[in-house]
């Protein structure tokens, strides 16, 4: 049975602790730790064959998650890589030939429909159970395929390690990459002389701009300065650096200032499956004045910020993080104790006012969300926070 | 890319971030509550983990690669909750801990702490925490020690660099802000460097001028910033603390060093925050305000559902054999080993996995709920913490208050800004007003009102168990008082303990009448439990209160032995015991308890303690009958001849083991500081004990030696030296005051001493260590008092008399011939 040597225990309490203390300022860090703590997973404890690193790593994953809200980067990054050893599972397997693509297309197909069907999670499964017929049928009729459930069995440590190992590495990479591949859409939306809105401080938005005003384009800067925090004074800092052209806003005039703006650029915390965005507080705001006004609302969201889950309710209380006071009130005043503040992080932003999502590849519609979502990670994975609540129970 | 963590790369030769906690108040009202309820205060629970977690956190987070924890009492408990936390697991090297029981001030921790050699390098810089070692902060503390660094770089004398977070110039109604918390800084404005400080209330401050005339120098005062209770140390300050026993607190230490600044040129920095949360929890009112404070997210990342949240142990952990036994020992502790997951809710509402939340309950804001706690219809919770398996009744209202674990609360009771530890009891209609606590396993009756401030104990006590052995100390036996200044808080508890020892005797050997009544004015018929009333420490109070016209270096002793303890457990400054009728309502309810109190011991003395100690405190009678010339009250009597008593064993020590006279002299002086005499007193009981040791050692053995022979024989070796090193031969106060002292023991033991007076004065008179120009003058006031009635010659004392005269003549004899022959 597949088991943890303690070394790898007690890195992954640490990994918690450092989470736990918000020591990763930018998601790409957390992002880049998750895939460091997991390749030392991989490499250094004991499995024999894929499917018990994989209940080796879905029995992990609610650590990792723990006192974070659903929709969190490690959540993601955690899917991706459940996905990737089934990958390459299945790709050792049926080799690299024409067969293995065969099977996989047809179970992405599969997948597929059962995503458009529906928008929620249980129902997902029901209409999987309803397909599980078809499912059979279709395996009937191709036996290369027929245990394709069971492929991760028969796989061994020695064959998959070295694969599984080249496309982490490459995983890594990818997501080193993905803010530049991301940027350098930016000539594509940014037009010249274009008055472009953004809220707060993200390192997305800002290599964004930072691309164009390197190929010369021309174009003008209103920040919200995203208060409490005030984000938006630092990224205001930097972009005037780069000799562009900015203007601070207080949040409280996004409706004023929205009829003057050509388009609106955001980054994101998440990107959840319907197309929905929990983003820096005040986004709503800012989303239901561009949608008043007609003004177009792009989001700027790497691939891992693209999450499997839906938010379960509309309590803003959900996925959400509520910190310190004093960002509001000093904590040098007599009232310290006595004044209830509430600081809410973020906003939940429904898709229907999002106009563009702009991923690392290319452009796409909210409404496509789902199957971005649907190729990224594996259906199996999709019940690991249900996991996690069993879990502590 | 992914950097290692800190913690990761401990084994680089980088430069190791030390932090250094002192877990204890010293403070003799905190630790008294706190014995009484089974868990130190670091470890008292916030929100679901102790509040020592929310340190560590920090430090951790800090990137502190080494934590010295050291602990004074519950270094057991300590020990226990460390060796099991996910601290020992995650970070092994993390935490060390030193115990030093035997410590009464942090002086005296640090003192251990640099005997144990764990900073030993030259250059390591550490954080010191002190003041029970829980700061409560959202800062990352690693940018002090660069702080640190910079002042060493800017002056290299530079030793520490004090800690301060601003507050509001308004600085009384801050809610941080406790009485005890009273500072008074100036520095420079510009490099920070500290001028002068103080601790002392008062309404006035002088400032020395030519701190105004320094050249470059822009001074800043700084009144009542929040102390963190945290200072960024130089090696060197253990070697302070070391080299001056006579610094007891920070405050000495400071102050020691800015007096010393001319000649050891060591100088202090200081360092204020003005961002960021900061509480140092050492008393009773701020663990409380800190318990809120977290539920309302100031501490904020370090909220409790991420905290106190963290993975149910899997099975492919293997628990470490070694520590199964430490696991078994504490239930109270075990609490902490285990992990509910906690979400958080609208309004600040934390729930601690599977809770019964009742439909009708109204729980309104800034409320945690522990693990499997019942709340029924109709409670109203507002601010409030409920540990793990507590039932709240029906209609009941909590407000402001912290319920620990396993506490059972009645219906249409209302709690307002207390604190209630494990197993309490409390039964239907009991109210409870501000700041009461309730310690371990008490019981409140029903229809019981608590007024103000109350701390009611469970009389039979665990802790009792310990201190078996000072049955023979009690309130009611007369006990010097400075004996118990001497060992503060040692005596303090054992001498409640003993009562609620009498308590529980008493229940077993009588009736259970006894015991009900005994509880029923405060608790109710059906509760258990009584008052902790810190009577000693009153009266402890009142003496230094006194104005004392001794000598100037031991009133200042005295104020710093008691600085910590003016301060009552809340924070609050206890007020000299003449306002204390006036400042209490309950006072009545207080007096009669502690009177009812000090005859139920004075009752069981009498039955239980054997005939020893009756002789020992008639001894003690009589000694102070004698020994003492002025009509100095009881207490000072006891004090002195306790002193007396030392001095004898020093000089009987000295004189067996033939001890260099010099050392006995230094040891002699040591003494007077602890006992706190005053200078008179010190010279008459050293006579004393020159003239009484002889006695004692000829009541042990009578036949072989008699009373001169030894006498002889002690004033030969050491005796006259140190007669001749206090009682100047040309200091006239001196000698006459040695002749008094000289005379009174004579008078006393006429059998052995005062027949032998004209040996006596022979041989001092020889050896030079008293001259006859004093003798002759001491003895001419005496027999002017004689002969005016003054002084009554009884028929026994009628040989010493005689034998003084016949001295006396002598000695004039010789004087005249030395005169006839000089001419």
């Amino acid at each position: 049975m597949a088991r943890l040597p303690t070394d790898v225990e007690t890195e992954i309490d640490r990994f918690c602790n450092d989470i736990k203390r918000n020591t990763y300022t930018r998601s790409a860090d957390l992002a880049l730790a998750t895939i460091f703590m997991f390749k030392k997973l991989i490499g250094e404890s004991k499995w024999s064959n894929a499917s018990e690193l994989i209940t080796l790593i879905r029995s992990q994953a609610h650590r990792l998650n723990q006192g974070q809200p659903v929709d969190s980067i490690t959540f993601n990054i955690t899917r991706r890589i459940l996905k990737l050893i089934r990958d390459v599972s299945v790709r050792i397997i049926h080799g690299k030939n024409e067969g293995s693509d065969i099977s996989l297309t047809l179970q992405a197909v599969l997948n597929d429909r059962a995503a458009t069907s529906t928008f929620n999670d249980d129902d997902n499964e029901n209409i999987e159970e309803n397909l599980q017929p078809k499912t059979q049928q279709i395996r009937t009729n191709l036996p290369d395929s027929s245990a394709i459930n069971n492929v991760e069995g028969e796989v061994s440590v020695q064959r998959l390690k070295p694969e599984l190992m080249d496309d982490l590495n490459w995983y890594s990479s990818d997501i080193e990459l993905s803010v530049k591949n991301l940027s350098q859409q930016a000539l594509a939306h940014i037009h010249a002389n274009e008055l472009i809105l953004t809220l707060g401080y993200s390192y997305t938005v800002e290599q964004f701009f930072k691309y164009a005003a390197s190929k010369n384009r021309k174009f003008h800067v209103f920040i919200l300065e995203h208060a409490p925090f005030f984000t938006g004074h630092k990224m205001a800092v930097n972009l005037s650096a780069l000799n562009i052209p900015v203007t601070v806003v207080t949040d409280s005039a996004v409706f004023a200032i929205m009829a003057r703006v050509n388009k609106i650029l955001i980054g994101t915390r998440s990107l959840l499956a319907n197309g929905g965005l929990t983003a820096k507080s005040g986004t709503y705001n800012l989303a239901l004045a561009a949608k008043h006004y007609n003004v177009p609302l792009l989001v700027c969201a790497p691939t891992y910020k693209f999450s499997p889950t839906y938010l379960p309710s509309f309590d803003p209380v959900m996925c959400n993080t509520f910190p310190s006071p004093e960002n509001i009130l000093s904590y040098e005043s007599i009232y310290q104790s006595s004044l209830d503040i509430v600081v809410p992080m973020h906003d939940y932003v429904p898709p229907e006012l999002v106009t563009l999502i702009i991923g690392s590849g290319m452009g796409n519609a909210p409404s496509y969300v789902y199957r971005i979502v649907s190729e990224l990670y594996s259906a199996e994975d999709n019940d690991l926070e249900r996991l996690q609540k069993e879990s502590l129970k | 890319m992914v950097k290692p963590t800190s913690i990761n790369a401990d084994h680089l030769a980088e430069e190791r971030l030390t932090c250094v906690l002192v877990l204890d108040t010293f403070n003799i009202y905190t630790n008294e509550i706190v014995s009484h309820t089974s868990l130190p205060l670091c470890l008292w629970p916030v929100d679901g983990r102790p509040l020592l977690d929310y340190t560590i956190h920090t430090l951790v987070r800090s990137g502190v690669q080494e934590i010295i924890l050291l602990t004074r009492s519950h270094s057991y408990e300590i020990h226990s909750y460390i060796t099991n936390s996910e601290w020992s697991r995650i970070y092994p090297k993390l935490i060390k801990l030193v115990s030093c029981k035997e410590a009464r001030s942090l002086g005296d921790c640090l003192k251990d702490l640099e005997q144990e050699h764990l900073i030993n390098d030259k250059n390591q810089d550490f954080l010191l925490l002190y003041g029970n070692g829980t700061l409560l902060t959202n800062a990352k503390l690693n940018n002090l020690f660069t702080i640190h660094k910079e002042n060493v770089r800017k002056d290299k004398n530079c030793i520490m660099t004090l800690v301060y977070r601003q507050l509001d110039s308004n600085y009384i109604e801050h809610p941080s802000y406790t009485d005890d918390q009273y500072s008074y800084i100036m520095r420079d404005a510009n490099t920070h460097r500290l001028y002068d400080y103080s601790k002392e209330y008062s309404d006035l401050y002088e400032i020395p001028l030519d701190l105004l005339e320094k050249p470059n120098v822009t001074i800043e005062t700084l009144y009542c910033p929040l102390d963190c209770h945290l200072a960024v140390c130089s090696p060197d300050v253990l070697h302070i603390f070391k080299d001056n026993f006579d610094f007891f607190t920070m405050h000495d230490f400071v102050k020691g060093v800015l007096r010393d600044e001319e000649v050891a040129g060591q100088t202090i920095y200081s360092y204020l925050y003005e961002k960021g949360y900061f509480l140092p929890v050492h008393n009773l009112r701020l663990y409380m305000k800190a318990t809120f404070d977290i539920l309302r997210r100031w501490l904020h990342p370090l909220v409790p559902e991420t905290i106190g949240a963290k993975h149910s142990p899997t099975s492919s952990i293997v628990a470490n054999p070694s520590s199964s036994p430490l696991k078994l020992s504490d239930s109270y502790l075990s609490i902490y080993n285990q992990w509910y997951r906690i979400t958080y809710d609208r309004h600040n509402i934390y729930k601690q996995g599977d809770i019964q939340l009742d439909r009708l309950s109204n729980i309104q804001q800034d409320v945690f709920i522990g693990y499997k706690s019942q709340i029924l219809s109709g409670v109203c919770l507002r601010s409030s913490l409920i540990g793990q398996n507590c039932t709240i009744g029906k209609n009941t209202k909590i407000e402001n208050s912290i319920i620990w674990n396993h506490v059972q609360i009645g219906e249409n009771c209302l709690i307002k800004n207390s604190i209630i530890c494990d197993n309490v009891l409390i039964r239907n209609n009991v109210q409870i007003d501000q700041q009461c606590i309730l310690c371990k396993n008490v019981i409140i009756g029903t229809n019981v009102h608590l007024n103000e401030r109350m701390t009611i104990i469970a009389s039979n006590s665990v802790a009792s168990a310990s201190v078996v052995d000072e049955i023979e100390i009690d309130d009611d036996t007369p006990m010097p008082s400075k004996n118990v200044k001497r060992s503060n808080s040692k005596q303090r508890s054992s001498s409640t303990r003993l009562s609620e020892k009498s308590f529980s005797e008493k229940s077993v050997s009588s009736s259970t009448e006894e015991t009900v009544t005994s509880n029923s004015d405060l608790v109710g018929a059906d509760g258990l439990g009584r008052e902790l009333i810190f009577t000693s420490t009153y009266d402890d109070q009142t003496k230094t209160f006194e104005p004392t016209d001794d000598d100037d270096d031991d009133e200042d002793d005295d104020n710093d032995k008691n600085e910590l303890n003016a301060f009552d457990a809340w924070g609050y400054r206890i007020k000299p015991i003449e306002n204390k009728d006036i400042s209490h309502d309950d006072d009545g309810d207080e007096i009669k308890s502690k009177q009812y109190r000090q005859s139920m011991s004075k009752r069981t003395t009498d039955q239980s303690t054997d005939s020893q100690t009756g002789d020992e405190t008639s001894e003690t009678d009589d000694d102070n009958k004698d020994s003492s010339p002025d009509d100095n009250s009881s207490d000072e009597e006891n004090e002195i001849s306790e002193f007396q008593q030392e001095v004898i064993r020093t000089l009987e020590r000295a004189y067996l083991q033939k001890l260099n006279i010099e050392n006995i002299i230094v040891e002699l002086n040591m003494l007077k500081p602890t006992y706190a005499v005053s200078p008179t007193e010190f010279d008459q009981s050293i006579v004393h004990a020159v003239f009484l040791l002889p006695l004692e050692r000829k009541i042990a053995n009578p036949e072989k030696t008699t009373y001169w022979n030894t006498l002889k024989l002690t004033l030969d070796q050491i005796s006259q030296f140190i007669i001749k090193n206090y009682m100047k031969i040309t200091n006239e106060g001196e000698q006459v005051l040695l002749l008094n002292e000289l005379d009174l023991i004579c008078l006393k033991y006429i059998q052995p001493i005062g027949e032998r007076i004209l040996n006596i004065l022979n041989y001092l008179y020889e050896n030079d260590v008293v001259s006859e120009q004093w003798i002759l003058l001491w003895y001419r006031n005496k027999q002017e008092k004689i002969k005016t009635n003054q002084l009554e010659v009884k028929p026994g004392e009628k040989v010493y008399y005689d034998k003084l005269q016949q001295f006396v003549e002598w000695l004039q004899n010789a004087e005249s011939e030395d005169d006839d022959d000089e001419d």
